[in-house]
């Protein structure tokens, strides 16, 4: 599903990744770690289109990345879609409009059903119509969350999707990307929590200073 | 569609004051600029009008006689240019030069001074060589003189390039500033929604995704605008055609208002609303 192969990428002649290769399976829910500075975010953004790589190639689905038209970038973000740590919600719009977003944009006709369906699966059904500034972080991360998931992407890239959350949320919001890469969607998520992979069964990718460590 | 025409309009809203704004400046440009083009088009139809009473009189020699006078009237019509020639014979033009002055006078001369004429009225489109066929008819045999009104058909000439390449001139500069006021008014709305265009992007919305609701906000003020400048000139002509403000120009017997501009204006400023918007949005980067 998702192929780096030998992947720089520099800021001002800094090697933020170096040499990175790995793969990821159809379905596979694979976390990235490492500390602050490591290049995670910059990986996920390589992996979504938004920068490109100085070396190396990247392959997500049938997006040649290294080669992609810049008019194919839209599609790539409707196949792989990305949950941001901040958000990145409309702040004066309802739920259910945020969550409209991505379906009014590839021209769905059943939003409505689609929403209110994606919405109980995060369990903000009854918050359809609050405006998402009034909402916690929490609930606004499940709305992302939401959003994400609407189109039924074949991937969903998470940045520190808890990284402004407390612990209880943390799990929750973890727990709910997990229920939907049980659904057969393949999962990225960047992350410095060690307690959300430690025991678990998922494959664990650890980068230090753009190097691909474990 | 209706999402971008819905959000096209509540944009407008938030902008209230700067569309209100854009629209009354574009509104004053275009009517500055529609009243400029019936004023061009208003000369242009007045110069014409004048024209076809612009004509040529060729004073034929005493000794022409009526095969002499057939072959030059063949003559001139074959030179193309006239769309209307009138024989007007020395006794023909006595008798009305005795309807105009006192016919006592005339026989104190004791003959008839006049000479055969012929009236010739010049097409419209060889009114600017005029000089030019006076001075090809002259060589004609049997033709005395020619006379033609030179000053008349010279300053409406003058009068007509002068109106015309001044008027294409603000026409230039005012189609600029409409361009402009467009331009500048969609890219503030375009920065006050930065955040908005970026999470789009990142939803996977397409460049023309992201600018329809731009061009829509561009084309609505556009024809706002328009139909303000309509609105004026409408009333304007109104008015002056009840309280005949013009009679004192008996050449101009009416104003001119060709009907199309009517629907040709509001294209016009939806036309530029769509291109200045195009441009001020650019390209829409990914990366």
């Amino acid at each position: 599903m998702i192929t780096l192969s030998n992947v720089y990428k520099y800021y001002e002649s800094v090697a933020v990744l170096n040499d990175v290769s790995f793969h990821v399976e159809k379905g596979e829910l694979l976390f990235i770690t490492g500390p602050s500075g490591a290049g995670k975010t910059t990986l996920l953004k390589l992996i979504f289109g938004s920068e490109i790589p100085d070396e190396g190639q990247i392959k997500v689905g049938e997006f040649e990345l290294t080669k992609i038209k810049h008019s194919m970038i839209p599609h790539l973000r409707r196949f792989a879609t990305f949950i941001f740590q901040d958000f990145k919600l409309r702040q004066d719009l309802t739920v259910f409009d945020n969550v409209a977003l991505p379906l009014k944009i590839i021209g769905e006709r059943d939003i409505k059903r689609k929403v209110i369906d994606v919405l109980k699966e995060v369990s903000l059904r009854h918050k359809s119509d609050s405006i998402v500034r009034t909402l916690s972080g929490g609930e606004q991360q499940r709305v992302a969350i939401a959003r994400a998931v609407v189109t039924n992407p074949k991937v969903i890239l998470a940045d520190e999707p808890t990284g402004n959350l407390d612990p209880q949320t943390s799990e929750d919001v973890f727990s709910l990307l997990k229920k939907i890469n049980a659904q057969g969607c393949t999962v990225l998520i960047a992350t410095h929590n060690p307690d959300f992979f430690r025991n678990s069964p998922y494959r664990v990718l650890t980068l230090k200073e753009g190097k691909i460590i474990q | 569609m209706k999402d971008h025409i819905i959000s096209a309009i509540k944009g407008l809203w938030l902008n209230r004051w700067s569309t209100l704004m854009a629209t009354m400046s574009i509104g004053i440009c275009f009517f500055i600029f529609t009243a400029l083009f019936l004023i061009i088009y208003n000369v242009e139809i007045f110069t014409k009008k004048l024209s076809t009473k612009a004509s040529v009189v060729v004073y034929l020699k005493k000794e022409a006689n009526s095969n002499d006078i057939a072959s030059l009237t063949e003559d001139l019509k074959k030179l193309g240019v006239f769309s209307k020639l009138n024989y007007i014979s020395k006794e023909d033009a006595l008798k009305e030069m005795k309807s105009m002055i006192d016919p006592q006078l005339i026989e104190l001369i004791g003959y008839n001074p006049l000479s055969d004429t012929i009236e010739a009225f010049v097409k419209e489109d060889s009114l600017n060589s005029v000089e030019l066929i006076a001075n090809k008819i002259k060589k004609l045999p049997f033709v005395e003189d020619v006379y033609y009104p030179v000053n008349i058909v010279k300053g409406i000439n003058i009068m007509r390039i002068t109106v015309l390449n001044f008027g294409v001139f603000i026409l230039t500069l005012l189609s600029i500033a409409i361009l402009f006021i467009l331009y500048a008014t969609v890219k503030s709305f375009y920065w006050k929604k930065t955040e908005e265009i970026e999470i789009l992007k990142l939803l996977g919305a397409t460049p023309s995704y992201i600018r329809l609701p731009f061009l829509m906000e561009g084309a609505i003020i556009g024809i706002g605008g328009t139909l303000f400048a309509e609105f004026c000139l409408v009333l304007i002509y109104f008015t002056l055609h009840s309280k005949n403000l013009y009679t004192f120009l008996p050449a101009i017997s009416q104003i001119v208002f060709p009907l199309e501009v009517l629907y040709i204006l509001p294209i016009s400023g939806m036309f530029f609303g769509i291109i200045s918007s195009f441009l001020a949005l650019g390209r829409i980067k990914y990366q």
